[in-house]
C-alpha cells in the first residue's frame, strides 16, 4: 500500500514537472486540438441554437483561429462565474467568451490584441423615462453578470445598488419583473437581446469603444500569445473576419 | 402572464438530455456513495479505535461542509496539486464522497438499532465478532437501512443540481441555458421541476417495492 502510495506521488510529481515544461502550445499542436472555454449564455457571441450546439461570433472566430494554428477547435462550455479559474486550472488553453481586456486581468492572465470593440449600455423597461444616462443610476437598482465589466462599471459608481446574477439573462428578468430599474451589459449582447425583450429598451451608452474583447490565456504563455495575435491578424487580412462579422452583426453598422 | 405551452414542449427533447445525465451521474454518485459509505459506516462500529476515528472524522468533516464547496475544491482546488479532473469525474467524486458520509451515518444507524443482545447471544454461542456482524447483526440492519437510504438517493438526485456550476450540461444547467434564449422562467422551470419529479419519484417507488420485497422474505 505505503509502495503505491509513493508511486503515486512520484507520478504527480513528474507530471507536474513535465506539465511545466511542455508549453501550451506545444500541447495544442501534440494534440492537434485547441481546447476554447466559453460561457455560452450570451447571445450573438456565444449561445447554444435550439438543437444544443454552440454558436456565435466568437465560436467562428474561435474556429478560424484554430484552422489558422493548423488545429481543430473544441469548445468547453463553462460558467461565466468559473470561467478565469477553470482557465488557470488547465481545463482549457484559452477564453474566447466576450472577454474584455482590462488592467485587472492583465495582471493576472495574458490577453490577445482586441478582436472586437463595443461599449457599455444601459437597458430600462420601456415604460421607464427616469434614466437616461449612466448618471441617473444613482439610487436606483442595477442588474449586472458577476463579474463582467458591466458589473466593474456600476460597481464604481456611487449610491447604485447592484444585483449580480451568475447569467446575464437573469438581469433582464430583473428588470422585467419590477425589481430592478436597469440593465447595464456590453452592448454586442443588449443590442441583440432587445430583438428578443420588446418591453425594454436601450436608453444609453458608455465607456464608447472601451470595451475591447479579447482571447484570454493562462499568464506567462507568451508563444501563444504571439500565435494567437498573429493568426487573429491573418484573419483580419485575409476577410475572413469581415465575413464572420457581417453573419452575426449583418444589420449594426460597423 | 401565460404558459406557453409550445415552448415546454419544444425544449422538451433538450431537457430530455439533461435529465439522463443528472441520471448518470447521480447513480455513479450513489454506487461510489455506497461503498464509501458501507465501509464509512462498518469502520465506525468495528472494535478498533483507530478506524473509529478516522471515519468518524471524514463524517464529520463532509457532514460539516456545503456540498458546493467540495465540488469547486474538487474542480477548481484540486488541479493545483496536479490532479486535473474533467467536469463530469469531478462531480461523481464530489457527490459520492459527500454520500459516503450520509450513507456511513446510515450504516452506522442501522447496525446500532439492531439489540445489543443480538450481538452478546451470536458471541456467546462462540461466532467470532466478524462472523456475527455478517450473520447476524448486518442482514437484519439492511432492512432497516432501506428507507433512509432511499432518502439519501432522492436528495442526491435534487442535490446534483449543484454540478450545473462547473457547466455539466445536466437537467438544471440545460434548463438554465434554455432560459437564456428563450426567457421562458415560468416554462422551462416547470419542466425542470417535472422532469426531477419524476425522477425521484420512480427511485422513491423501486425503493419501496424492495422493502416490501425484503419484509415479505423475513
Amino acid at each position: 500500500m505505503r509502495k503505491v502510495f509513493v508511486l503515486f506521488l512520484v507520478l504527480l510529481l513528474v507530471s507536474g514537472i513535465s506539465c511545466a515544461l511542455a508549453s501550451t502550445l506545444d500541447d495544442i499542436k501534440a494534440r492537434g486540438k485547441i481546447f476554447i472555454g466559453t460561457d455560452a449564455t450570451y447571445p450573438p457571441m456565444e449561445f447554444h441554437d435550439e438543437a444544443g450546439n454552440i454558436i456565435g461570433f466568437d465560436i467562428d472566430l474561435g474556429r478560424a483561429i484554430a484552422e489558422e494554428l493548423g488545429v481543430e477547435a473544441v469548445f468547453i462550455d463553462t460558467a461565466w462565474d468559473g470561467i478565469f479559474p477553470a482557465l488557470d486550472a488547465k481545463k482549457f488553453d484559452i477564453i474566447m467568451s466576450s472577454t474584455s481586456i482590462t488592467e485587472e486581468r492583465l495582471k493576472s492572465k495574458e490577453m490577445s490584441d482586441p478582436y472586437y470593440v463595443t461599449s457599455q449600455a444601459i437597458a430600462v423597461h420601456k415604460d421607464n423615462d427616469t434614466i437616461k444616462g449612466p448618471e441617473d443610476l444613482k439610487g436606483k437598482i442595477v442588474a449586472v453578470q458577476i463579474g463582467t465589466t458591466g458589473d466593474l462599471a456600476v460597481s464604481e459608481m456611487e449610491g447604485v445598488e447592484v444585483k449580480r446574477f451568475d447569467t446575464i439573462d437573469k438581469a433582464y428578468m430583473e428588470v422585467l419583473n419590477g425589481r430592478a430599474d436597469a440593465v447595464v451589459n456590453d452592448l454586442s449582447e443588449v443590442a441583440y437581446r432587445m430583438k428578443m425583450l420588446p418591453d425594454m429598451k436601450i436608453v444609453a451608452t458608455f465607456r464608447e469603444g472601451e470595451e475591447r474583447y479579447g482571447v484570454t490565456m493562462r499568464k506567462g504563455d507568451i508563444e501563444l500569445l504571439a500565435a494567437i495575435n498573429e493568426a487573429l491578424q491573418r484573419i483580419k487580412e485575409s476577410g475572413k473576419y469581415d465575413e464572420i462579422y457581417e453573419k452575426w452583426f449583418g444589420e449594426i453598422k460597423k | 402572464m401565460q404558459f406557453d405551452l409550445h415552448a415546454l414542449y419544444k425544449a422538451l427533447p433538450s431537457l430530455l438530455v439533461g435529465a439522463t445525465i443528472t441520471l448518470k451521474i447521480t447513480s455513479l454518485s450513489i454506487a461510489l456513495g455506497l461503498c464509501i459509505g458501507i465501509i464509512a459506516g462498518l469502520a465506525r462500529v468495528w472494535p478498533n479505535r483507530v478506524l473509529q476515528i478516522l471515519s468518524g472524522a471524514y463524517i464529520e468533516i463532509i457532514r460539516g461542509t456545503p456540498l458546493l464547496v467540495q465540488i469547486f475544491l474538487v474542480y477548481f482546488g484540486l488541479p493545483a496539486l496536479g490532479l486535473n479532473l474533467d467536469p463530469f469525474i469531478a462531480g461523481v467524486i464530489a457527490m459520492g464522497v459527500n454520500s459516503g458520509a450520509y450513507v456511513g451515518e446510515i450504516v452506522r444507524g442501522g447496525i446500532e438499532s439492531i439489540a445489543r443482545g443480538q450481538m452478546e447471544a451470536a458471541l456467546s454461542l462462540g461466532m467470532t465478532w466478524k462472523q456475527a456482524m455478517y450473520y447476524v447483526v448486518l442482514p437484519q440492519a439492511f432492512v432497516r437501512i432501506l428507507p433512509p437510504l432511499g432518502n439519501e438517493f432522492i436528495a442526491l438526485l435534487k442535490d446534483s443540481s449543484l454540478v450545473s456550476t462547473i457547466a455539466i450540461a445536466e437537467l438544471t444547467r440545460t434548463g438554465q441555458i434554455i432560459i437564456t434564449r428563450t426567457f421562458k422562467s415560468f416554462e422551462i422551470w416547470s419542466g425542470v421541476a417535472l422532469f426531477y419529479f419524476l425522477m425521484t419519484y420512480i427511485i422513491s417507488r423501486i425503493v419501496r417495492l424492495s422493502e416490501e420485497r425484503l419484509r415479505y422474505s423475513e
